[in-house]
């Protein structure tokens, strides 16, 4: 592998990384925040493990529902009930960083999906939910397929996730 | 336009027309099987349609291992397990399947859990998870037009105990060899030619127009849409030799189509009326479609207008004001409708296909959480479904 290809892989990975981050302290916050994902969640069964993996080996997120919290799971080793790896770190980056919506990678394959499809859905729906508050509008106008009318700003939003419990 | 992404496969051989099913022999010989296990249904075998494809098979000097004709018109695992263990006693070495999307999705079944050596497929339920296995030659020969199962990388499959509809969606799923002969849609009924060929007529339309379009699927869903602009009313009416092999065709084409580009709004809504009210699918898509396409209007239009060109000729595509040719395919397929309601009783309105009223939001809950609605390029939510539904109430 050329040097410039290693570098730009290590600064995929590491910005995933932070990503990924965002998005579960946004599941954990929002839950709370904002009723619409609250009821997805509660639908959940107890103990729901949803994983998103950018490769093989990447960076990781495993949310899982329990007594009624969203909790990160750090070990990589159980198994989830709904696993979305993608097929390259490349593709994960496309969608971390809002320059694809979910809908879009799940119809263009991005990624593998593990799990009960009608399961998942939910969980599709939480993510175009949270990502109209953490991506601005010119880049949510472009993946989200609806504007979704957010119940608290965006600003409070960023504050929970980054000092609320 | 060209996608920034996009895949396709269609490694399916299509044998279609005159003599088709005389090749099968010849076909399986080239995938080096000796023994196929046959699977098709009671009724093929009661009508002769069966009878039909073992005599072609076998004056070719060619026997099949086991036929196997106890199979439903829905799928379950507990089936699927037992017609794989059949298959391991009886020595076979290959699949053959005869009917419609039903005998067709449990012959991916058996295969599935024949070629991945395991006893529970449970665990490879969703997109792309199945890896190529053992190979395990088959030939899938559809007896309706509509499903296009024969050539689509998609099997659904019942679990009796949970009640759960399992989606496995894999290009590993498609079968080596499809084969339409006209002697096997002869004896199709008017009823079931006319909402299995709607069916097709869903799957091109929700291919051109959902998020993943893309050159390869259109060519598909543009050809299949033709030939059924051409061809339904007259296989239906008269069932001739021409025009049933047309929407077999269609019907195939479609498939390809809707394998790679994926399905949306009609289908989504279309298979939680199928889960909760029991509505035939084909009848369901004919009764939805031009409601959910007016509901897609202002995002799809401009698509649905460039349909009309495939649908209804060009005559009247030209005579057509552009903006107006959205509208234009709809109220054609609305003519359909009713012209196909005259010639067979297929049902036009929920009401007419006896679904009660009350179960309406619990068909919508369903049909926001099927994955068809994820690649429909409107957003639908619960209120929108509803208000879809009580439209073609
Ligand atoms: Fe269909």
């Amino acid at each position: 592998m050329r040097a410039r290809t290693k570098i730009i892989t290590f600064g995929k990975k590491e910005i995933s990384k932070i990503v990924l981050f965002f998005l579960y302290r946004a599941f954990k916050v929002s839950y709370y925040l904002d009723t619409n994902i609250e009821k997805e969640i509660k639908k959940w069964k107890e103990n729901m493990q949803i994983e998103i993996k950018t490769c093989e080996n990447g960076p990781f997120l495993i949310l899982k529902k329990s007594n009624n919290q969203i909790k990160r799971i750090k070990r990589n080793d159980t198994k989830s009930d709904i696993s979305i790896q993608f097929k390259s770190l490349d593709s994960a980056f496309l969608m971390l960083t809002g320059r694809l919506g979910v809908a879009k990678a799940y119809a263009e394959h991005r990624f593998i999906l593990k799990g009960d499809i009608s399961e998942a859905m939910s969980f599709v729906r939480c993510v175009d939910i949270i990502e109209s508050y953490l991506f601005p509008r010119v880049i949510t106008k472009r993946i989200l397929k609806a504007k979704y009318k957010k119940q608290k700003s965006s600003i409070l939003m960023y504050v929970h996730i980054l000092i609320n419990r | 336009m060209i996608p920034k992404y996009y895949e396709f496969q269609n490694s399916t051989k299509i044998l279609s027309g005159e003599f088709a099913l005389e090749n099968i022999p010849t076909e399986l010989k080239m995938l080096n099987a000796k023994r196929p296990l046959f699977l098709s249904d009671e009724t093929l075998k009661q009508i002769g349609t069966l009878q039909i494809v073992l005599d072609a098979i076998e004056k070719q000097d060619f026997k099949v291992g086991k036929i196997y004709t106890q199979i439903p018109p829905d799928s379950d695992l507990e089936l699927i397990k037992k017609i794989a263990k059949i298959y391991k006693e009886e020595n076979c070495d290959s699949i053959i399947a005869l009917g419609g999307g039903s005998v067709i999705d449990t012959a991916k079944g058996v295969r599935m859990v024949l070629s991945q050596e395991i006893e529970d497929i449970r665990n490879l339920m969703g997109a792309e998870i199945l890896t190529y296995g053992k190979h395990i030659p088959f030939v899938a020969i559809p007896t309706t037009a509509g499903t296009g199962s024969e050539v689509t990388a998609v099997a659904v499959i019942l679990e009796k105990l949970k009640q759960i509809k399992m989606e496995f969606i894999s290009y590993n799923l498609l079968p080596d060899v499809a084969v339409i002969d006209f002697r096997m849609t002869k004896t199709l009924p008017k009823k079931i030619a006319a909402s299995t060929g709607m069916d097709a007529l869903c799957h091109a339309i929700e291919a051109y127009t959902c998020l993943q379009k893309n050159p390869m699927s259109d060519a598909y869903a543009i050809s299949a849409i033709k030939l059924i602009g051409e061809n339904l009313i007259e296989s239906v009416e008269k069932g001739s030799k021409i025009a049933r092999i047309a929407m077999a065709n269609a019907s195939m084409m479609a498939g390809v189509s809707f394998s790679n580009s994926m399905v949306g709004l009609v289908h989504a809504i279309g298979h939680a009326l199928g889960g909760v009210c029991k509505v035939p699918h084909g009848n369901a898509m004919n009764i939805l479609v031009p409601f959910c396409m007016k509901y897609n209007m202002d995002k799809i239009g401009e698509k649905y207008g460039e349909i009309l060109l495939y649908l209804a000729g060009e005559e009247v595509y030209l005579n057509t004001p552009k903006d107006k040719r959205g509208e234009k395919t709809v109220k054609i397929i609305e003519e359909m409708k009713e012209k196909l309601n005259k010639l067979t009783g297929l049902p036009i309105t929920l009401k007419e296909a006896g679904v009660k009223k009350e179960d309406l939001p619990e068909v919508a809950k369903k049909a926001i959480n099927d994955g068809a609605i994820i690649v429909n390029p409107k957003e639908a939510g619960y209120e929108d479904v509803l208000e879809i539904l009580q439209e073609a109430y």
